[in-house]
């Protein structure tokens, strides 16, 4: 896979980036450019050394997110930011992971893994330095700035004192983006960064959906509802109904009104009463 | 298969070779029968070795034998060549010979060791006679058998066509097409009995779960020589056998009533004999109400359901039969029956109804794959008349399903989808990206546990096979979960 170099006057360049004053005059990249111009982006960030609360969190977060579509963005990094990235695959989604060095090495070292998954699955990989640029934690803190312009929310999951999470959140509130955070007990040393920042005005959140209804562009998941859904809505309208009735008004095969039934329940068209029957959901 | 020495020693008879009372007492028998078929019982001792001798034997079938040793002694029956030749049968006074248990079991064994020729009770004729390469000879008392040996009576050696018995049709009297209405249970258990999955249909009194349950045999798939070999084997070991059957042709429907006990159902004994859940052998297990079993009578069902097999073990022997039935269960949904019900109010109050689900342990559960709710048929769709499938339709798909089935899996020696392990789980049950996320929205949605996991890849693998698909599609995983939505109502963890 070649490197793309894109230029800041490139039309490929992430409008994302180029409006904010810092943004580097070139980047690199791998695998699917495409992503940077997704329509909606979510920071997740956190500890490298994170708890298994953490881990969890993030699991379900980044989950979430990516069946809706949304595209992760994180650096890479061991702890939350490989769990972001490899829930987003797993759950066949999108991710931009920004690193901190050249291409010509990886960093941490342990996660090569991850980053041929993400190009294996039409990830995006990002850096604005140079392929021979050695890993060097200081330098790490300014690849924040990337994260966070290229996000429309950054979701902190676990952060310590001080950490490099917090220079994200710094440019984030430059960048007027909204800073989500996950409250963690007030004894534990890895929460101590999050629990800080929602002191300081971080939008405390415990479900994905508050993340996603905050999205701009939330009402793209909105989609046609299809036309066997219609029928089947039609039919039970305000009338709760059990599945052979349904079949047969519909003149269906058993079968298929199964399955049917089975996939609208899970995309919350209908629900299921205790009568065994079936009626319109919310 | 034990050697028999006769020797004569002064007088009165004895036994040896760990013997048991009944095989002690045959020397009675033995004596009497031989007097009354017209032989002399001369007075001498004669002493009777069951050899080897360290083996215990057990049961009436020696009876034979030992007359047959003893007349050749008395040099009553002249041919001495019986050489691969073995005798079966319990004598009565008068000489006759009485049907015995176990014919079958001992006739292929004896075909393994390379014996030729067997003589047997008429009336077990026809169960030995499906061992190809043996020559069965059937007789009705004793006088027959040495008569037959010393060539002065002729027993024309027993031929059954197998083939023939195989090609006719059963007829089944409960038919499928007497149920209206229900199609979504019918399709259940179309599934259950193509997959050989375990099913339990959960339902208001009246609602026809027992009705429908009693159908299930009239869709069963064929059955293949080799089981219904083994279906015989543990049926004549268990002497259940009609005097006519010579090998079973249907699968096996065994409905006990909820009081049996652990011995009866899981099997038992001195030596211990197969119990309901082996009489189920490639059949079904159907238990009615099945929180009104005893607890602990349901839980010994759940070695038995993961392993297919169950071992015995009592002080005189320790045997291990085979029992890979497929479980149907069915059972009303709270104490009262009327929980969800839309005729009639449920009076029971919630703790009642967690109470009396509770009475099915998760671990049971978890080995039921499919879970169904059966509403009642109302009285004007029982009016109607329009045309119902019969079973015979249903049949004939599941016939083909169980065939894809049985070609693929022809090198792990299984027959069923129901029967995979994890392993050809992650063969043969292989989801592309699309099917993953609905199973994994699902597990969140519906509140699935994640014990529900393989049991819908199975049940999915079943429904692609009745769809004669290759690849597990999304309509089929998703009717899958369907049959796993009870999780969330009843047992919600």
């Amino acid at each position: 896979m070649d490197i793309i170099e894109i230029d800041e006057n490139d039309e490929n360049y992430p409008i994302r980036l180029k409006i904010t004053k810092q943004h580097p005059k070139v980047i690199y990249a791998l695998g699917n450019i495409g992503l940077l111009e997704s329509k909606n982006t979510v920071g997740i960030v956190g500890s490298r050394d994170c708890s298994e609360y953490g881990r969890k969190v993030t699991d379900l977060f980044s989950s979430k997110l990516s069946r809706k579509g949304i595209c992760i963005v994180s650096g890479m990094a061991s702890g939350i930011d490989t769990h972001a990235h490899n829930k987003a695959i797993e759950n066949a989604g999108k991710t931009i992971a920004v690193l901190g060095n050249g291409f010509d090495y990886i960093y941490p070292p342990e996660n090569e893994w991850l980053f041929h998954k993400i190009l294996a699955n039409g990830g995006c990989i990002i850096t604005e330095n140079k392929k021979d640029v050695k890993p060097d934690l200081s330098k790490f803190p300014k690849r924040n700035r990337i994260i966070s312009a290229l996000s429309d929310a950054i979701l902190v999951v676990e952060a310590q004192y001080r950490s490099g999470t917090s220079v994200t959140v710094k440019y984030a509130k430059e960048y007027k983006k909204t800073v989500f955070a996950i409250p963690s007990n007030i004894d534990s040393t890895k929460g101590v960064g999050t629990n800080r920042m929602i002191a300081e005005g971080a939008l405390l959140t415990t479900k994905p959906e508050e993340i996603i209804d905050s999205l701009k562009n939330a009402e793209y998941s909105k989609e046609e509802i299809p036309n066997e859904y219609k029928n089947i809505l039609n039919i039970i309208n305000n009338n709760p109904m059990n599945i052979n009735k349904i079949a047969k008004k519909l003149c269906m095969k058993i079968q298929d009104i199964n399955a049917t039934i089975t996939m609208m329940e899970l995309e919350g068209y209908i629900i299921k009463n205790d009568k065994n029957e079936y009626q319109r959901g919310k | 298969m034990y050697k028999l020495m006769c020797q004569q020693v002064f007088q009165v008879g004895n036994v040896f070779g760990l013997p048991d009372t009944s095989v002690k007492e045959s020397k009675e028998r033995v004596r009497t029968a031989i007097k009354n078929s017209g032989y002399q019982f001369q007075s001498r001792k004669i002493v009777v070795n069951l050899a080897p001798a360290d083996t215990k034997k057990e049961g009436s079938i020696f009876d034979l034998p030992i007359a047959i040793g003893i007349l050749i002694n008395f040099e009553e029956i002249k041919c001495t060549n019986l050489k691969d030749t073995i005798f079966i049968g319990e004598l009565s006074l008068d000489g006759k010979i009485n049907r015995v248990n176990g014919v079958l079991p001992i006739c292929i064994e004896a075909k393994k060791l390379g014996i030729k020729k067997v003589v047997i009770p008429k009336e077990n004729v026809n169960e030995a006679a499906i061992v190809k390469g043996l020559e069965i000879i059937g007789a009705n008392n004793l006088k027959e058998v040495a008569l037959y040996l010393n060539n002065e009576f002729n027993i024309e050696p027993e031929k059954i066509d197998i083939e023939q018995i195989f090609s006719t049709s059963k007829k089944y009297v409960l038919d499928f097409s007497d149920v209206k209405g229900q199609e979504n249970i019918k399709r259940a258990l179309e599934v259950s009995a193509a997959g050989g999955h375990n099913c339990l249909l959960v339902g208001t009194p009246g609602s026809g779960k027992t009705m429908m349950a009693r159908r299930i045999p009239s869709i069963l798939p064929d059955l293949t020589f080799d089981e219904a070999l083994e279906i015989t084997k543990i049926h004549s070991v268990a002497g259940v056998l009609t005097k006519n059957t010579s090998i079973k042709t249907e699968r096996p429907y065994r409905s006990p009533h909820h009081t049996i006990s652990i011995t009866s159902l899981v099997g038992g004994g001195r030596i211990p004999k197969p119990g309901e859940i082996s009489l189920a052998h490639y059949g079904v297990l159907f238990l009615d109400e099945l929180p009104e079993f005893n607890k602990n009578t349901l839980e010994v069902l759940r070695g038995p359901l993961e392993d297919r097999t169950v071992t015995i073990s009592r002080v005189n022997a320790s045997l291990t039969y085979p029992c890979n039935f497929m479980l149907v269960a069915s059972m009303n949904p709270c104490p009262c029956g009327f929980y969800g019900s839309k005729e009639k109010e449920c009076t029971c109050s919630n703790q009642a109804i967690a109470k009396y689900m509770g009475k099915i342990s998760g671990p049971l559960l978890d080995r039921i794959d499919i879970q169904i709710e059966v509403s009642p048929v109302k009285y004007d769709k029982l009016q109607n008349d329009e045309k119902i499938e019969s079973s015979q339709e249903i049949k004939e798909r599941v016939n083909k399903a169980r065939k894809i089935q049985i070609e693929r899996y022809k090198d792990y020696g299984i027959f069923s989808n129901s029967e995979l392990n994890p392993k050809l789980i992650e063969k043969y049950c292989k989801l592309g990206e699309k099917e993953k996320k609905i199973l994994q929205d699902a597990f969140e949605k519906l509140g699935l546990s994640a014990r529900a996991h393989g049991r819908i890849l199975k049940v999915a693998r079943t429904i692609a096979d009745l769809d004669e698909k290759e690849t597990i599609e999304t309509k089929h995983i998703a009717e899958a979960i369907q049959y796993r939505s009870l999780d969330r109502k009843y047992w919600k963890n």
